[in-house]
């Protein structure tokens, strides 16, 4: 593995997530979700995700599927392991470590100047 | 009118052609029919002062003279109950209100029935008003 | 490898996965119980369903979701920061994007938009903040790239408070009903200025009312009405049709064959001018109502041409008439007074005497003819002695048709003699032509034909018919005298006339003789 000066040592390479949120149309907390994990991704995994929201109120059955209880819910389907999240994702740190780009990956990350 | 004897009755014609050689030859063949001739006009004023003068009993009227209509002519003979034929190139149709009414002959004409015209409305009338005796020429 | 730490490893693995779920369902349990959530999704016998813990319900929400999927214009809904928050399925089929995937990103990374003009957006960020709404029009381009024009309504969608929640967007493209209108449009104009420019006066006529609904330039110009003053009328109003039948025939004609001809209609304009017209009525369909075209021609100009050509005809036929009277008199003359071997022979050749004649009057229009120009036609025979043998000399002068007809017969007659007898019958003989024009004590017209060194002549005996030509019927064409006298030296022949008689005038070349009018006939 090449080592690049803007790379962190300390996370686990660039790897490429997949999520899934799972929202309730229009509701506030869907909403919220929706805006705060756009930024999570747009700001940390740049290029390197796929990010699907799914209105349930729509498609209920998708709930089903996914075993979703509660809306809104983030599902990290990919890299494994299978995690989930439930809120309006604003607690930040919480949802960066939870997909295993933590803190002291931000940190770094940030100091680099990415 | 001028005094003159009333039997044998010689009508006076008048002929009103331009055409020099037209002329010449109704001229000759009213004579030698045993017509008088009142006069050749070959022009409207000419002819209309014969009229007017009472010098002719008749007349042969070409319907168009040098481009100049003949009509005034017609009117003034049929104002005056002075019998006449006349004489076109033009078909009736294409004939002037001045002339309706009046026997037309076309151009050419033939000779014999020129004259046998001519002594047909010299004849006088069923009610005898008028009084024009027939005198037999020699191509009658 | 040690079996042991491998068991141990994959211990502490799973050890940790057991831990990481248990608490995410102890975040999840707590999540619900303090609020965190929207809804909650339970199971039935039916399938999952959604319960909405507060607010719209959730089978409200889905049903109006069902609904908007329907309408055909797309609806987009963004949050305050511009994200959006809904987009229904017709959104995603015109910017060709998937819900899932847009939700939550800005409006302006998924959508690209243009304004038509750039006043626009002065005026649609001006009406937003004073109405909250704003409707126009404004380019978007598809991810390929093409542009499509669109009807765009924003709406501001507020909280009770009064405070913007989201802003919602209605879009509709109308890219094919903006090119099927500039169609309509380029058709409008160019059937408008076919309208307007032709140079037949058409009228617009509804077919129930029977009344004008326009009516073009050239029609106004025509009739002598202002347009104003057209519309509304019927046809028979402006003079057009007779009267009230002859307007209900042609309309019930027209309904039943859908066209209808009137090749001739008097008309009289309100100027009292009087034209002939052919009206050429057709009944159209025009998009689901009918209309009545009416194309009203002017034809006086045609008509008056027609009888122009007619008059025309008349007067050649009278012409011809009259020739062949002439040539009918001619050949009788002939005949009577000619030698019998030779009346085939001088009648054709009188006859080509005639036609000369005729010739130079055609070639000047029955208008004046040349003396010289008749002169030389009639010696055409003669043409290589003219200047030697033959001498013509005489000022510039015109004839007119009658006196060129007579004259001219005269010196067919003198040629021909000359040829046969006298002075053009040897090697030696002259002849002289001349003619001039005297002012005192009256305007005379005087011509002499001179002859000299031909053989010896003695006067004839019988009056024969040239004699008649040369002699009465040359001064009854010219209202003048001739003198013919027989010198020992030659023939002489003379002709005076006044000048009015023979020669058309100086000014206007033409002759009394004019083809005749109307009056005339």
């Amino acid at each position: 593995m090449t080592k690049n000066a803007k790379c962190s040592t300390a996370g686990p390479g660039p790897a490429h997530y997949v999520l899934r949120l799972y929202v309730v149309g229009s509701l506030p907390r869907s909403m919220r979700a929706i805006a705060n994990i756009r930024k999570i991704c747009e700001t940390n995994l740049e290029g390197r995700y796929d990010l699907e929201i799914v209105d349930i109120s729509q498609h209920p059955a998708l709930a089903e599927g996914a075993q979703i209880i509660a809306a809104p819910t983030l599902v990290k389907r990919a890299p494994l392991p299978l995690r989930r999240f439930i809120g309006d994702m604003s607690q930040t740190a919480r949802i960066l470590l939870g997909l295993d780009l933590g803190e002291t990956t931000e940190k770094a990350l940030s100091v680099e100047g990415r | 009118m001028t005094a003159r004897t009333t039997t044998p009755y010689n009508p006076r014609i008048l002929i009103i052609e331009d055409e020099p050689v037209v002329a010449f030859c109704l001229e000759e063949l009213l004579i030698e029919a045993g017509f008088e001739i009142a006069c050749v006009a070959g022009r409207l004023d000419a002819a209309l002062s014969v009229i007017a003068s009472g010098a002719c009993d008749a007349a042969i009227v070409d319907a168009n003279l040098a481009g100049v209509s003949a009509g005034p002519a017609a009117v003034a003979l049929a104002a005056r109950g002075l019998p006449f034929l006349v004489l076109s190139g033009y078909l009736p149709e294409q004939q002037k209100s001045a002339f309706s009414g009046a026997l037309c002959l076309q151009k050419p004409c033939r000779p014999d029935l020129l004259i046998q015209t001519l002594r047909r409305i010299l004849r006088p009338d069923p009610d005898g008003s008028r009084m024009h005796h027939h005198t037999p020429g020699p191509n009658t | 490898m040690h079996t042991k730490s491998l068991t141990q490893s994959s211990l502490f693995e799973e050890n940790a996965d057991l831990r990481a779920r248990l608490t995410e369902a102890e975040e999840m349990l707590r999540a619900i119980r303090s609020g965190d959530t929207d809804a909650l999704v339970v199971e039935s016998a039916a399938g999952p369903q959604v319960y909405v813990l507060q607010g719209l319900d959730a089978e409200v929400n889905r049903v109006r979701g069902t609904m908007l999927a329907q309408v055909s214009d797309a609806v987009i809904a963004v949050d305050s920061e511009e994200r959006i928050v809904y987009l229904n399925a017709a959104a995603e089929r015109l910017y060709d994007v998937a819900a899932p995937r847009v939700l939550g990103r800005e409006l302006s990374d998924v959508v690209e938009t243009r304004w038509l003009h750039p006043e626009d957006e002065a005026i649609a960020k001006a009406a937003l903040c004073r109405h909250g709404k704003w409707r126009g029009e404004e380019i978007h381009i598809r991810r390929d790239g093409s542009e499509m024009l669109v009807e765009v309504s924003f709406t501001v969608v507020r909280a009770i408070g009064g405070q913007p929640l989201s802003m919602l967007f209605v879009i509709r493209d109308v890219t094919e009903r903006k090119r099927h209108e500039d169609k309509v449009l380029v058709s409008e104009i160019r059937y408008r200025r076919i309208f307007e420019a032709a140079h037949d006066g058409i009228l617009l006529l509804d077919p129930d009312t029977r009344k004008i609904i326009d009516a073009n330039p050239f029609m106004t110009q025509m009739l002598g009405y202002p347009r104003d003053q057209l519309v509304g009328k019927e046809l028979f109003e402006i003079g057009l049709l007779k009267d009230m039948v002859a307007n209900q025939e042609m309309f019930a004609k027209l309904k039943v064959a859908g066209h209808v001809r009137y090749e001739n209609l008097p008309f009289e304009s309100d100027d009292g001018k009087h034209q002939d017209v052919e009206v050429v009525s057709n009944l159209y369909d025009e998009n689901g109502h009918s209309v009545i075209q009416c194309n009203v021609r002017d034809i006086t100009e045609r008509k008056r041409n027609e009888a122009h050509v007619k008059l025309l005809m008349a007067e050649v036929n009278h012409r011809a008439k009259n020739l062949l009277a002439v040539v009918q008199g001619v050949a009788l003359q002939t005949a009577k007074h000619g030698d019998p071997a030779t009346i085939a022979a001088r009648l054709s050749e009188r006859i080509g005497g005639l036609a000369t004649g005729q010739d130079l009057l055609v070639k000047n229009q029955w208008r004046g003819i040349d003396v010289s120009d008749l002169v030389e036609a009639q010696l055409v025979h003669f043409k290589d002695l003219i200047g030697t043998r033959v001498l013509i000399d005489g000022p510039p002068a015109r004839l007119t048709p009658p006196a060129a007809q007579g004259i001219g017969m005269a010196l067919h007659e003198l040629a021909t003699n000359a040829a046969k007898y006298g002075a053009l019958s040897n090697r030696e003989g002259r002849v002289r032509v001349v003619w001039h024009i005297t002012s005192a004590p009256k305007p005379l017209f005087s011509m002499s034909w001179l002859e000299d060194g031909g053989p010896k002549v003695a006067a004839p005996t019988r009056t024969g018919f040239g004699r008649i030509v040369v002699g009465r019927m040359a001064e009854a064409a010219v209202q003048g005298a001739t003198t013919i006298t027989f010198e020992e030296k030659g023939l002489s022949w003379n002709l005076i006339a006044p000048v009015e008689n023979a020669l058309t005038s100086a000014d206007t070349g033409d002759a009394a003789y004019d083809c005749p009018h109307d009056d005339t006939l």
